[in-house]
């Protein structure tokens, strides 16, 4: 099929997964624990001020009427008030977000590159010692509980070595005006180069701890991927006609593990959501998931709801554009 | 003129997890210029690790663990500041870079199958630009596109196809690209692996003529592997018999239709149908191939031959001259 | 009665024999790795020993020995199961049955007996006793089978070999942690405040005085609980649902796939951490909330086996003759999905040993008066600043063994059961 009717239904199969996944984060974050509101309080609550109280967040209205309100406030960009100072969720999110878009990000650069990377190594030195030891490697590090890396890390550049901070963005005294949120563009754009030096090495331990547990599987998909086309006719045909070694592992193995591994970014994408949150709170990171652990001490279930919405949301978008980058980029369905 | 291609003692191995099998046990061979020698034998009987040795790319997990093979270098190779001097060289211990220097400017590999052997995801053109800018690097692209374009263009394909996929050309036209890419650089030895095997007959039969008459223009040496004693018949000018890796007969084509001289190749010629004698039966060769991971004391073949004798179990036939002129391992001689 | 005793007495022999000839046939390296594992396996059960003489309860070297006097019973009853088995006394098919039939009872009797000994602790000692007993009758089988097995197809055999054998182990220590453990886990000021390994305490002590040892041995016991509910409920739950769903097709196919699709497409510790959020602490629900999770993971898989076995010739001839649908899945689909179904179900264990670690460490799901190795990782990272490394090293090298006990299992099972690159 060609790509233009790939795109539209690919697009709108994405409609009914959105609706699901809206009713079914509705259903456990609004309809499951009973009253929300009641929890927040602990049950611990007069009777009146919980009426003022749910008046005001809308949390008062029939569920079929709030169900809705919901949908339309998602479609919207509005994901309600925090019932911890009133304020709206979608704001404090779009506050937090940029931070945790910086972390993800570099973090994902750095599973990818040492991945494949490594990957090669481990392809051309098939059931070698380095192959071996590459391949333990990777398995180890999907074992780690990433907050346990991070720990870890902090103990030895931190506490032992004092080389690398261990905790937030930047030096309060450095930090920038904030245009985008995320602290190496901000300084970039103030020009402050110190401030700049200072916010990445802030940013080196939280996106080395979450790109190594990423690695593993890149480091795998790569190698499977490398070992498979090494072994085919036409990289044997190739290598016959004397191309140098160079030329054969990335014009011609590389490049058909190319798609693969893009895919693969799309498909970590969820799990790189989920350890940022973990990482964050390990390095006291300014980000979307700090606030997320924050408004769950607080029993703020409009903030959860809003920010599992969101996250869900994310998701779904990043898959969407790998899947259309896919198609776009694979000659097969091109042609 | 003398030998192009020398084998001698040649020695494989495929080191698997079930144990070590010899691919190849002490092969020799001489390959003269300008001549065709055919590499026959069952599925599996070693030709194929052969000609990967000879272009020395055995396929994982084979390695070579004896014997020479010596080439005759007509122009100095230069590699990483190092130069290897013309005359005679030995492959099997030639440094990896100078080898990959020769691959394609003097020894060139054709494989089996034409639909894998080419790069799915670049051009023909670029087929041809690679190969010759990696070993000309003076080269610019434009000229690498020229002389790209006039070797398609003698292959019988329009240049305006230069910048087509692969997978848009049909299996006849493919193995045309991998013969215009494996003699692009004029080398001397051509090896052919199964060429045709994968292509009906009648483009079979094209493409082996058209092999013939580039080995001609361009004064090749060539040696033919495959399993089709038909096709050697009438493109070789020598045929070596291999069984089980070792060498069983070496003959001129003549003779060993006419006169062969081991039981293994009678066999095999009589397994093979002849369009005058359509009553003629089919003979085939009881048992089956032998495991290579244990190689036998005597002769390899002992198990499936009717004369075998007590001396083809212990002792190995060696290498001798045979009454036909060519060279037979047979006890019977 | 003596028949079954020659058996036995001549089946050692035959087994020390053939062990003799293989010991030969080792490599040098062979032969070395088997040194060290036996150096390494007496230093785990000389530990084990010590542990339990000096333990806090009095009785550890009792539990201990029963233990493995019972999973030696239970190994023995295999062997006799399967030799009887062999010289068809009892019928193939009901083997299996008698073992457990046969394992069970003693194990009952083992516990119901030390049920009226220790009449407080009955419950504890009791399943202390019995999954003690049971793990090391594992262990025993695992290498006494599955070994000669396993050790064909190569590495991924000794990979599978070595994931069970790690998380069995932890599992044993898990089980009787009670009974081994020097001090109490949970109760404070056992030692100086957060002391650094010593004689007196090898793994040091927490902030609050706490036996860092004692944590070690006895912080695996939840999350083992949450893995194993989880895992059950997951694979039931999504093993069923994508047979039918998967098999059935048309409209419920395609609206069961598209929910699970949308579940799968959530970052998985997320929607973990909106249902246990949700929901009070505990195990069980922690166990549920890890499940939702994971139940994708499985159905997916389920179904891309179904869809290439619906079309295989012979489930179609099993139609044309006129069988049921249910014995169409049960006898034809499910054999051929098991393999995979299981892989899945080890990187589950795995994912989901790492999924408690982190809501614990977020806050969620336990109550905080248990010793588990989560809330050692929360509660010691205050104490990093200090230095204090102790108090989340050892905890976290627990979780880390656990979890790649699980997915060593996993790769090697999958390189087992799903061949790829051959020779």
């Amino acid at each position: 099929m060609s790509l233009r009717s790939y795109v539209i239904s690919r697009i709108l199969l994405t409609i009914p997964m959105l609706m699901f996944l809206l009713t079914l984060v509705f259903l456990i974050l609004r309809v499951m624990p009973g009253d929300p509101a009641l929890l927040h309080f602990e049950k611990n609550v007069d009777p009146e001020v919980l009426a003022e109280f749910k008046a005001r967040l809308g949390l008062d209205k029939p569920l079929l009427q709030q169900y809705f309100d919901y949908l339309f406030g998602v479609f919207r960009g509005d994901f309600g008030l925090s019932m911890q100072d009133f304020q709206p969720v979608t704001k404090q999110i779009l506050d937090r977000f940029p931070a945790t878009l910086e972390l993800t990000v570099w973090a994902m650069l750095f599973a990818v590159i040492i991945g494949v990377f490594l990957g090669i190594v481990s392809a051309k030195n098939y059931d070698t010692f380095k192959d071996n030891s590459i391949r333990i490697f990777g398995i180890v590090t999907y074992a780690i509980p990433v907050f346990f890396l991070g720990m870890i890390l902090q103990l030895i550049f931190g506490t032992y070595l004092h080389w690398l901070p261990t905790g937030s963005q930047i030096d309060p005294r450095l930090q920038p005006p904030r245009v985008t949120g995320m602290v190496t563009i901000d300084s970039l754009l103030a020009g402050n180069f110190y401030a700049f030096v200072d916010a990445v090495r802030h940013l080196i331990l939280p996106a080395v701890t979450l790109g190594t547990v990423l690695c593993g599987i890149f480091i795998r998909l790569t190698r499977t991927n490398m070992l498979e086309t090494l072994r085919m006719d036409f990289v044997v045909a190739a290598e016959a006609r004397g191309l140098s070694d160079q030329t054969i592992t990335y014009r011609y193995a590389l490049k058909n593990a190319f798609l693969p591994i893009l895919t693969m970014i799309g498909l970590q994408f969820a799990a790189l959501l989920a350890g940022a949150v973990l990482t964050e709170t390990t390095f006291s990171w300014n980000g979307l998931g700090t606030y997320l652990v924050d408004r769950i001490s607080r029993r703020d279930y409009t903030a959860i709801q809003g920010t599992v919405v969101f996250f869900g949301l994310l998701v779904m978008l990043v898959t969407l554009v790998v899947d259309i980058l896919y198609a776009y980029l694979d000659p097969r369905i091109r042609l | 003129m003398g030998d192009l291609l020398s084998v001698r003692n040649l020695t494989v191995e495929y080191r698997t997890r079930r144990g070590v099998a010899r691919a190849l046990d002490n092969v020799s061979v001489s390959l003269p210029e300008n001549t065709t020698l055919g590499l026959a034998g069952e599925s599996g009987c070693g030709k194929s690790t052969l000609g990967r040795s000879i272009i020395r790319l055995v396929p994982y997990p084979g390695v070579i663990v004896g014997g020479e093979i010596i080439f005759s270098l007509r122009n100095d190779i230069e590699y990483d500041g190092q130069v290897i001097p013309k005359g005679e060289v030995d492959l099997v211990t030639l440094p990896e870079e100078a080898m990959r220097k020769l691959r394609g400017e003097e020894i060139a590999y054709i494989f089996q199958d034409p639909m894998t052997s080419l790069n799915p995801m670049i051009t023909i053109a670029d087929h041809f630009v690679e190969l010759i800018t990696t070993h000309n690097p003076e080269v610019t692209e434009e000229e690498a596109l020229e002389r790209a374009g006039e070797i398609l263009d003698s292959l019988g394909i329009l240049p305006e196809r230069m910048t087509d996929y692969p997978h848009q050309f049909s299996g006849g036209m493919r193995q045309r690209v991998m013969i215009g890419l494996g003699l692009a650089l004029r080398p001397r030895l051509l090896i052919a692996d199964e060429p045709t095997t994968s292509l009906d007959v009648i483009v079979e039969a094209q493409i082996l003529d058209e092999i013939t008459q580039l080995k001609e223009k361009f004064n090749l040496t060539m040696i033919l592997i495959t399993h089709n004693l038909g096709v050697l018949a009438q493109h070789a000018d020598n045929i070596a018999i291999i069984y089980a890796g070792r060498l069983m007969e070496l003959a001129d084509t003549e003779t060993l239709f006419e006169n062969p001289q081991h039981p293994y190749t009678k066999a095999l010629l009589s397994a093979v149908p002849d369009v005058r004698k359509p009553e003629k039966k089919l003979a085939w060769i009881p048992g089956a191939p032998p495991d290579l991971t244990k190689p036998l004391e005597g002769c390899m073949y002992h198990p499936r031959c009717p004369m075998a004798t007590d001396r083809c179990r212990v002792e190995q036939p060696p290498l001798v001259k045979s009454p036909s002129g060519g060279l037979v391992a047979c006890h019977l001689y | 009665m003596t028949e079954m005793g020659d058996t036995l007495v001549s089946g050692i022999l035959l087994f020390l024999h053939t062990a003799r000839g293989e010991f030969r046939e080792l490599s040098l390296k062979g032969k070395l790795v088997l040194l060290l594992l036996t150096l390494f396996t007496l230093l785990l059960v000389g530990v084990l020993v010590s542990l339990a003489l000096t333990a806090r309860s009095g009785i550890g070297i009792h539990v201990v020995g029963t233990t493995f006097a019972l999973g030696l019973i239970m190994f023995l009853i295999r062997r006799v199961q399967v030799r009887l088995v062999e010289s068809k006394v009892i019928p193939r098919r009901a083997g299996f049955p008698v073992f457990i039939f046969l394992a069970a009872v003693i194990c009952s009797a083992v516990g119901g007996v030390a049920s009226l000994i220790l009449p407080d602790e009955a419950a504890h000692i009791s399943s202390a006793l019995i999954i003690g007993g049971c793990v090391l009758a594992a262990m025993g089988i695992l290498w006494f089978e599955g070994y000669p097995q396993l050790r064909d197809r190569g590495t991924p055999g000794y990979i599978t070999l070595a994931g069970f054998s790690i998380v069995l182990a932890i599992t044993y220590m898990t089980a009787i942690s009670r009974y081994i453990v020097p001090y109490d886990p949970f109760t404070i000021n056992v030692g100086p405040l957060l002391s650094p390994p010593s004689s007196d305490f090898p793994l040091g002590t927490t902030q609050l005085g706490q036996d860092m040892l004692s944590r070690t041995i006895a912080g695996g016991a939840i999350m083992l609980q949450v893995a194993v509910l989880s895992v059950t409920i997951c694979f039931s739950i999504g093993v069923t649902l994508g047979l039918i769903a998967s098999y059935k097709g048309g409209v419920l196919d395609r609206i069961v796939s598209l929910l699970m699709d949308s579940i799968f497409a959530f970052p998985g510790l997320v929607l973990a951490i909106a249902i246990a959020a949700m929901l009070s602490p505990g195990v069980v629900n922690m166990a549920l909330a890890i499940a939702v999770v994971y139940i994708p993971s499985y159905f997916r898989v389920i179904r891309s086996q179904v869809l290439t076995v619906k079309e295989l010739p012979y489930v179609e001839a099993a139609i044309v003759m006129g069988a049921r649908d249910r014995d169409i899945l049960l006898r034809y689909v499910l054999p051929n999905v098991i393999p995979s179904a299981v892989v899945v179900m080890s990187i589950n264990f795995a994912d989901a040993v790492l999924t408690a670690a982190g809501l614990t460490f977020i806050g969620l799901g336990l109550p905080i008066d248990v010793a588990d190795w989560g809330w050692d990782l929360t509660f010691g990272r205050t104490q990093l600043q200090f230095g204090a490394w102790w108090v989340i090293t050892f905890p976290g090298i627990m979780i880390v063994l656990l979890a790649l006990g699980f997915t060593l299992a996993g790769e090697g099972l999958n390189e087992i059961l799903t061949p790829k690159l051959r020779e």
